[in-house]
């Protein structure tokens, strides 16, 4: 009987973890879609992301109730403890990403019937940076790999700088040319956007970190645990 | 008398412990030498033909009959893990088998190409390595279902999931759609298409003649009009049918094509003379920078008709005053031929489909430029017929870049 229950347990564990990964997976793909959607301008695309992110929504939603339920009737310790207060963070973070790629989504919504801006200056690379790190993190969480977490926590900087030059060539474009201000705009908030699915990822990696080391490295800097 | 019974029960068990211990040393002895023939053949043989103990012979017989079932059996269970692997790895579909617990047991070469992976994965979480929302649905699903899935590596998969025989996990079978789903669209569109642009002149035409048998062609100011737009209209129909028939041609290979030195500067005069009225009518200049002795293998007639279509499509495309520059240069073995405009060119998304027959990045200003959206697909045939490349780029900071890519002429010595 006992081996039962603890069975059922472990069932219970893998679901969770499952279903976290698989709105991971539906969090790259809205982000990786809105991106297409933007660069395609294609409307069409647009507003199927826009609708999915419902689907987002009620992964949150189940993968809440999941923990909790799980939660109220285990009443797990340790490390069982630990990551499934690390998934009830997770969940919000990723249900956070999939807001702002339907804000992606909707920025290419208003540019897809504007003429093309012909510049050098696009969001795309940005996105592949912070699509790689979302990866990144939510392998280093399949793997409980605290070492490739905090790889993705220092990645965060470069997502920085690369946001911050590709601001400020926006910024030099809308100065130079004031016609582009309805193209530009947009695409401001897109690099805006970005920025702070980021820093959610980075959010991500830090639970993951949490998650193996029962260690809170949030709102404080990361010292290497000494082994 | 008891001290006699007393020594006597003594004695015997005294020997009884004596047996005991001999016993036990025996059997001892027994399993050290049972082990060391299981361990080691050698001895095993040594032992079967030379002890002169027939005990010992006795154990090393059946332990050798033992052995030689064992690996009779490990061999047999290898050769049919290396068939299952080797029949795996030889389908086109992908298989997956998971345990009750999701984790993979088996994953062909297809299904790894698929996932886009290298490493041999068994004995990982399936649903926590792919993360797919559906698949996760897929796999949870209590009865046998399929479902189209877009992986994280890009590729559409119609995905199967059945039950394993005698277990809980499960058997995926996973099946690249990509091509097939992008030629559907393709041929849809093609069949829309064609339709589209048949029914406009004939719609044209029957309504002409209809109104001028009505009465009109007595009409001294419609009738002209009307049988203007009957003859234009009848053009348009003859212009598509005659693409279309050269592209079917092109598609039966019975367009023979001749291959032989073809200097590109005097095509590309010759192409002009073509495209001339058109350019002059929208100002735009034509600039061509290709020199004297730049020579490909090719066909000259298809060469003309490739270049033809594509400055036609520059002139008209680009904008009134606009400019389009053809150059062609060495480029390692083969010579490189571009035709450059600074019109609106053409967005990312069109432009891997304006190869496609009838396919149109802008519809209603092809249309309105009297183009039946077959030129590019007549380019593309011919190019490969010739054994070339072509392809489309963005020009900056504006316009497109149609370059195609041939042989060079060994004749050639010295190209620009
Ligand atoms: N230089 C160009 N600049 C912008 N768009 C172009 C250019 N060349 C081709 N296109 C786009 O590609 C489409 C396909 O070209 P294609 O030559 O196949 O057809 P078409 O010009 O419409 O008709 P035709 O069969 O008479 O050539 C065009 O309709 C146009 O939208
Ligand atoms: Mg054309």
């Amino acid at each position: 009987m006992a081996s039962h229950t603890s069975k059922d347990f472990e069932t219970e564990l893998r679901t969770l973890r499952e279903r976290l990964c698989a709105m991971g997976g539906r969090a790259e793909q809205q982000i990786e879609l809105a991106m297409k959607s933007l660069v395609d301008s294609d409307a069409e695309l647009a507003r199927q992301v826009i609708e999915n992110d419902k689907a987002v929504d009620r992964d949150e939603n189940e993968i809440d109730e999941l923990a909790l339920q799980i939660l109220a009737t285990r009443q797990p310790v340790a490390s069982d403890l630990r990551f499934i207060a690390m998934s009830l963070k997770l969940v919000t973070d990723l249900e956070r990403i999939g807001d702002l790629a339907s804000g992606i989504a909707k920025r290419a919504l208003e540019l897809a019937p504007l003429p093309h801006l012909t510049t050098r200056s696009s969001p795309a690379f940005l996105a592949t940076l912070v699509l790689k790190n979302l990866r990144a993190a939510m392998d280093a969480f399949v793997a409980k790999d605290a070492d490739s977490a905090n790889a993705v926590i220092a990645a965060d900087i470069e997502i920085d700088r690369v946001n911050a030059t590709l601001f400020a060539e926006l910024l030099g474009q809308l100065m130079s040319d004031a016609a582009a201000v309805q193209q530009v705009l947009p695409m401001t908030s897109v690099c805006r956007y970005l920025e702070r699915i980021g820093d959610h990822v980075k959010n991500l990696a830090e639970g993951v970190v949490y998650m193996v080391h029962a260690q809170d490295i949030r709102h404080r800097p990361y010292v290497a645990p000494a082994n | 008398m008891i001290e006699t019974t007393v020594a006597l029960l003594s004695l015997a068990l005294a020997v009884t412990v004596v047996m005991l211990v001999l016993a036990r040393r025996r059997l001892h002895a027994l399993a050290e030498l049972t082990r060391d023939i299981v361990r080691d053949p050698q001895r095993r043989i040594r032992l079967l033909e030379e002890s002169p103990d027939s005990g010992e012979r006795e154990l090393a017989r059946w332990i050798d009959a033992l052995a030689e079932q064992v690996q009779a059996a490990t061999v047999a269970h290898a050769r049919e893990r290396a068939l299952l692997a080797a029949v795996a790895d030889g389908l086109t579909q992908g298989v997956i088998a998971v345990d009750g617990a999701h984790r993979i047991e088996l994953l062909n070469d297809a299904a790894r190409t698929m996932l886009g992976v290298t490493s041999p994965l068994v004995g990982e979480p399936l649903l926590e390595f792919v993360r797919v929302p559906e698949l996760r649905e897929l796999v949870e699903s209590s009865v046998a279902s399929t479902a189209e899935i877009l992986l994280p590596s890009g590729v559409r998969a119609l995905v199967r999931v059945a039950r394993k025989w005698g277990g809980e996990g499960r058997v995926l079978l996973v099946e690249d759609v990509t091509a097939m789903r992008r030629l559907e669209t393709v041929r849809r569109d093609f069949v829309a298409n064609v339709s589209h642009e048949l029914r406009t002149p004939v719609a044209v035409i029957r309504a002409n003649a209809e109104t001028l048998i009505a009465g009109a062609q007595n009409d001294p100011k419609m009738a002209p009009k009307l049988i203007d737009g009957l003859h234009r209209n009848a053009e348009r129909l003859a212009r598509i049918l005659a693409d279309l028939l050269d592209l079917s041609r092109l598609d039966a290979g019975q367009y023979r094509l001749e291959l032989s030195p073809v200097a590109v500067k005097l095509v590309t005069e010759q192409s002009l003379t073509a495209v001339e009225p058109q350019a002059a009518k929208r100002n735009v200049r034509v600039h061509v920078a290709i020199a004297d002795a730049v020579t490909v293998r090719a066909d000259a007639k298809a060469l003309d008709q490739i270049l033809v279509n594509l400055i036609d499509n520059a002139v008209k495309y680009t904008k009134v005053d606009g400019n389009v520059w053809v150059e062609a240069r060495a480029d390692g073995e083969n010579i490189r031929v571009e035709v450059r405009d600074d019109g609106p060119g053409i967005a990312a998304k069109h432009r891997e489909r304006v190869f496609e027959r009838f396919y149109r990045a802008d519809p209603s200003r092809s249309r309105e430029a009297g183009g039946t959206g077959l030129g590019l697909s007549i380019v593309k045939h011919l190019v490969e017929s010739m054994g070339g490349e072509v392809g489309v780029e963005a020009n900056a900071p504006q316009g497109s870049i149609f370059w195609l890519r041939l042989a060079r002429a060994s004749a050639v010595t010295a190209a620009a």
